[in-house]
């Protein structure tokens, strides 16, 4: 049995001791020489003070070094935490203060950020990666690795000692770091290799930064079988038509990514100019996909089998829908949505309905809908020093005489569908009231973008002294479209998909839309931004 | 068509960041200077300043990674 995390790199280095473990553009590493330098940094850290279940943090770009990191601080028994290496220096002062870090893994690339970082006082007392800062913390080099031992370094941990913390934005912009165990990473690991049957010869197109919590499928899961996992440097994600030659010629079989990367692939991959044919596996998740773009994705790889994969961070993943083939037939519109499916292996959920009591089984659309909570060895431990949402982030069942089962509330509203499927409708708090009418943001959302001239979307309310006055859509419409469409087309055709209440009544149209880090369309800058022209306008006819 | 692109970039997709002095060497995609929005807006700057439709074959690592390479992609596209 493997109990910890770090014990899937030695298990691989016996088996594929050959194979390259990490690979980044013209950059490899096999399991043999990753394990050596895992023990290497392992033992450097515990030389440096590091001991069991101090937070360790990875400031990296996409680069070999970060799986390096990752293992390196579990053998040494810490907890990783990874930090976006773009964060803004506020926000990366509030991480290394909020879980007390006190060694740093970095490299040359983010040097301006860690000097920065070090002119006022903080908890470090080690970097690694950059030297040459005035500063009275111990700066060491990537290099000053090879004079330690290649020995696994003694440490003592167990599957319920603490392996990461991901950082995510909470709502009031205090950033809320997720722990998980090395039990829930294994987890994961073990149930999303076995669904999606992941063998040493796959080559993982590892899309997500380390930050972001999708990113634990190249880094547990290829280890965990044995394959290869390929970081995509961050200029690829930019240019679609180099991305896709990459997967080309890394010839990659599994993809995970958000859709917005798959859509960008889509549009300006030149799909039609690439070989493709090694793909078997297509994972998306994060948001919705449109169907329209799934589709036509699903025409150019008809090989490859496509996988919605739904989760919050604090579960990993806890349920998924393979999309059969026949979605891309014709049939259902294009309005229709991909359902977030069922619940994978050693995982219950519940929908709670407004009372917080579960739906009655074989009940049916409405009675059916609710709050969807999960119970799965996958689970977060909980939030970092945040008892306070500890305290709310659980939905506990009582058992008679013995306690309670404890479920993630995920914040998701969700429909059993006859067969059992979920239908994701939105988040708790992005359904909203207008009029009295119940309205799912991510309805409307759906239905503008199955508009041929649409690329892509997001949906707001405008807000106006706490209550719903409106609902607002911004527009990136096809280049191919933009002189030829209008808004009231778009409200034409929204008309006939949605309720009369739920059809937008201001749409803009823009040349670009804000994202979050993750690459999702951030619906709160736009909200915010129309909020503030409201307001502008309202002054002034005030006046 | 370099300074214009110089300018285009510190001015409008930068937004004028304090202490970024862009080089036309600089290399505007691995440094994160620019993001995927900011390649598509980059994109239909030169489409409009150029005249010339870029097709999405072209928009590859090689002739965007920095503000040089954009201008030899140019030059050769002028004088083919």
């Amino acid at each position: 049995m493997t109990y910890v995390l770090s014990e899937l790199l030695d298990r691989a280095s016996d088996s594929e001791s050959t194979r390259a473990a990490f690979r980044c553009q013209s950059d490899e590493i096999t399991y043999q020489e990753l394990v050596s330098r895992c023990n290497q940094l392992g033992n450097l850290l515990l030389e440096q003070g590091v001991r069991r279940g101090d937070r360790v943090g990875i400031f990296l770009p996409r680069c070999l070094e970060t799986a390096i990191a990752v293992f390196g601080i579990l053998k040494a028994g810490a907890a990783f935490v990874p930090i976006d290496p773009l964060t803004p220096l506020a926000r990366l002062r509030q991480i290394v203060a909020d879980c007390d870090i006190r060694h740093l893994i970095t490299n040359r690339k983010q040097r301006k950020s860690v000097e920065r970082l070090l002119q006022e006082r903080t908890t470090l007392a080690c970097v690694l990666g950059i030297e040459n800062i005035e500063t009275p913390v111990r700066m060491l080099s990537w290099e000053s690795l090879s004079q330690y031992a290649e020995q696994p370094p003694a440490v003592q941990i167990h599957e319920q000692d603490l392996a990461y913390i991901m950082y995510t934005s909470g709502s009031t912009g205090c950033p809320k770091g997720i722990v998980h165990t090395h039990f829930s990473g294994l987890s994961y690991a073990e149930l999303s290799a076995s669904t999606y049957s992941v063998r040493p010869q796959d080559c993982i197109g590892n899309h997500s930064p380390l930050h972001f919590d999708m990113s634990t499928f190249g880094y547990f899961t290829g280890p965990f079988a044995g394959a290869t996992t390929a970081i995509i440097p961050a200029a690829y994600t930019k240019i679609p038509a180099s991305l896709s030659e990459l997967m080309q010629s890394e010839q990659m079989t599994i993809w995970y990514s958000v859709p917005y990367a798959l859509i960008q692939l889509l549009l300006r991959g030149v799909l039609d100019q690439r070989d493709l044919s090694s793909l078997r596996w297509v994972l998306f998740g994060g948001e919705p996909f449109p169907i329209k773009h799934l589709r036509a994705l699903m025409s150019a790889w008809p090989q490859a089998r496509f996988s919605n994969v739904y989760g919050p961070a604090e579960v990993n993943q806890c349920t998924y829908y393979h999309v059969p083939s026949h979605w891309n037939a014709e049939g259902s519109g294009d309005q229709a949505q991909i359902p977030i499916g069922k619940t994978w292996d050693r995982t219950e959920g519940l929908v709670l309905a407004d009372d917080d009591k579960p739906v009655e089984v074989g009940a049916t659309g409405e009675d059916a809908t609710g709050e969807l909570v999960i119970r799965s060895p996958t689970m977060m431990r909980g939030y970092w020093a945040r008892p306070d949402l500890d305290a709310t982030a659980f939905y506990r069942r009582q058992i008679e005489d013995s306690g309670s089962d404890v479920f993630y509330r995920t914040g998701d509203i969700v429909r059993v569908e006859n067969d059992g499927n979920y239908t994701f409708l939105g988040r708790k708090d992005r359904q909203i009231k207008i009029r009295g009418y119940r309205v799912e943001i991510d309805d409307i959302e759906a239905a503008l973008s199955a508009h041929p001239a649409v690329e892509e979307v997001g949906a707001y309310p405008i807000v106006r002294e706490s209550v719903v006055v409106e609902i607002a859509a911004t527009l990136l419409l096809r280049a191919d479209s933009r002189a030829t469409t209008k808004k009231e087309d778009i409200t034409a055709f929204a008309s006939k998909l949605l309720p009369v209440y739920a059809v937008p009544t201001r749409i803009s149209f823009v040349d670009r839309l804000p994202r979050t880090t993750s690459g999702k369309i951030d619906r709160l800058q736009l909200q915010e931004l129309a909020q503030q022209t409201q307001t502008a306008n309202i002054s002034h006819h005030e006046i | 068509m370099k300074s214009e692109l110089l300018e285009f970039i510190t001015t409008e997709i930068l937004g004028g960041q304090a202490g970024i002095e862009l080089q036309a060497e600089d290399d505007l995609l691995t440094s994160e200077i620019i993001d995927s929005m900011g390649v598509m807006r980059m994109i239909v700057f030169i489409e409009e300043k150029s005249n010339l439709k870029i097709p999405p074959e072209d928009i590859t690592l090689e002739n965007f990674i920095t503000v040089d390479s954009i201008c030899r992609y140019l030059s050769q596209r002028d004088a083919s």
